[in-house]
């Protein structure tokens, strides 16, 4: 196709849109559902018995902050890569990396210093909270998918990953409210590797973020 | 893009969200003489520069609900760009990769013979039959140019496809069509 004949057709067809909310409030449209999700999955999986008390020690609530921090940035990072040009895209992309990064150094650091390994046949709960996180990250991340994919991100590896590690980091933070399972290898294994394995599902199904875009009954992929 | 233009893209884009056809084509002719400029200026004179534009043309058209007007248009418009150029870069590497073009034709077997060995050896309608199995583009392509005896420049520009992709298109053809003949051959 000529790409007058292109311009012909594309102007030919255009329609009124409505340009989108910045990130931010699109951001907050997107906490507003992890929300709900997150209190669903507490209300049914029920919240640990001495969680007030855990709160006021340090290694849990650092560990609950590193996640929502993680949730917060990913889904801004998202939703900021998803528009073309945006000037804060590399500062917000580096900040998630190195939050998400710190989580990891955590609940690494805290295994090596119990020194007991990973608890892969001896701890029978892990895989519970490992599905359970999975579970409950599944709608916001369909929704976060969903709302990238309505902008234009360019980046579809980046911008999948962030989107994937948004919904689980939110969902890691609920299985910890929920967990009653005081063990860093079993945190690790059942609270934060679910976390890097959506993030990797996340990658793979890149592609559901590009939108085609029909000429004249050919589609190309955008 | 000049800070005119840039202003001029900007007008222009707010009338096209709003759903100004013409608006929306002075718009994406301007960018497309921007996105050649500046792909030319970077990958220099390559021959799928028209694909770089249509492809920016087409996620221009997809993303234009994310120009928000109160920010500056060339950003957005330079990220959709370059990630275009990358796009096809790649793409163009793949091929390159996997694909044999040059600017010499392999001739096909039914043309390398001449017009009595090749009515010896083949026949018109297994010939007619062998071009009718080819895929449309490919059969229109071979057509072109070696029955019609059309430039690879003027069949590229009456398909709207680059000459690189007219010749890649033709070799694909004249391989199909040896295996098919080739098989039917005593």
């Amino acid at each position: 196709m000529r790409t007058e004949d292109l311009i012909a057709d594309l102007a030919g067809r255009v329609t009124p849109v409505r340009p989108l909310p910045p990130p931010g409030r699109r951001a907050a449209a997107w906490l507003v559902i992890a929300i709900v999700v997150a209190a669903a999955g507490i209300a049914y999986f029920g919240a640990r018995r001495d969680l007030w008390t855990r709160l006021t020690q340090l290694d849990y609530l650092w560990t609950a902050v590193l996640a929502v921090a993680t949730s917060a940035l990913a889904v801004f990072a998202t939703l900021v890569l998803s528009v073309p040009g945006a000037e804060q895209t590399t500062r917000v992309q580096r900040l998630t990396v190195v939050v998400l990064s710190i989580w990891a150094a955590t609940m690494v650091w805290a295994v090596l210093e119990a020194g007991r390994g990973l608890p892969f046949t001896t701890d029978r709960h892990w895989p519970v909270c490992f599905t359970r996180v999975v579970l409950v990250s599944i709608v916001p991340a369909i929704a976060l998918f969903a709302m990238a994919r309505r902008a234009a991100p360019l980046s579809l590896g980046w911008t999948a990953a962030f989107a994937a590690s948004a919904a689980a980091s939110m969902a890691a933070l609920v299985v910890q409210i929920a967990c009653p399972v005081d063990n860093a290898g079993h945190a690790f294994l059942g609270h934060f590797a679910p976390v890097l394995v959506i993030a990797g599902l996340g990658v793979a199904a890149r592609r559901v973020l590009a939108r085609r875009a029909v000429v004249r009954g050919v589609s190309r992929g955008m | 893009m000049t800070a005119q233009q840039e202003q001029e893209a900007t007008a222009l884009m707010i009338r096209a969200q709003a759903g100004d056809g013409q608006a929306y084509a002075a718009l994406l002719t301007m960018l497309s003489s921007t996105a050649r400029h500046y792909a030319r200026s970077r990958l220099g004179e390559v021959a799928w520069l028209d694909d770089v534009m249509q492809e920016t043309l087409l996620t221009i058209h997809s993303a234009r609900r994310t120009y928000d007007p109160q920010r500056p248009f060339a950003p957005w418009f330079y990220a959709i760009l370059s990630s275009r150029m990358i796009d096809v870069l790649r793409k163009q590497k793949r091929v390159r990769a996997r694909e044999f073009a040059t600017d010499t034709l392999p001739e096909p077997a039914s043309a390398s013979t001449g017009a009595h060995e090749a009515s010896d050896a083949l026949d018109a309608r297994r010939l007619k039959a062998a071009l009718d199995a080819l895929p449309d583009r490919q059969r229109e392509i071979v057509r072109a140019l070696k029955l019609e005896d059309q430039s690879v420049k003027d069949v590229s520009a009456r398909l709207g496809m680059s000459p690189s992709a007219v010749k890649v298109a033709a070799h694909r053809g004249y391989r199909a069509l040896r295996r098919l003949l080739g098989d039917k051959e005593p």
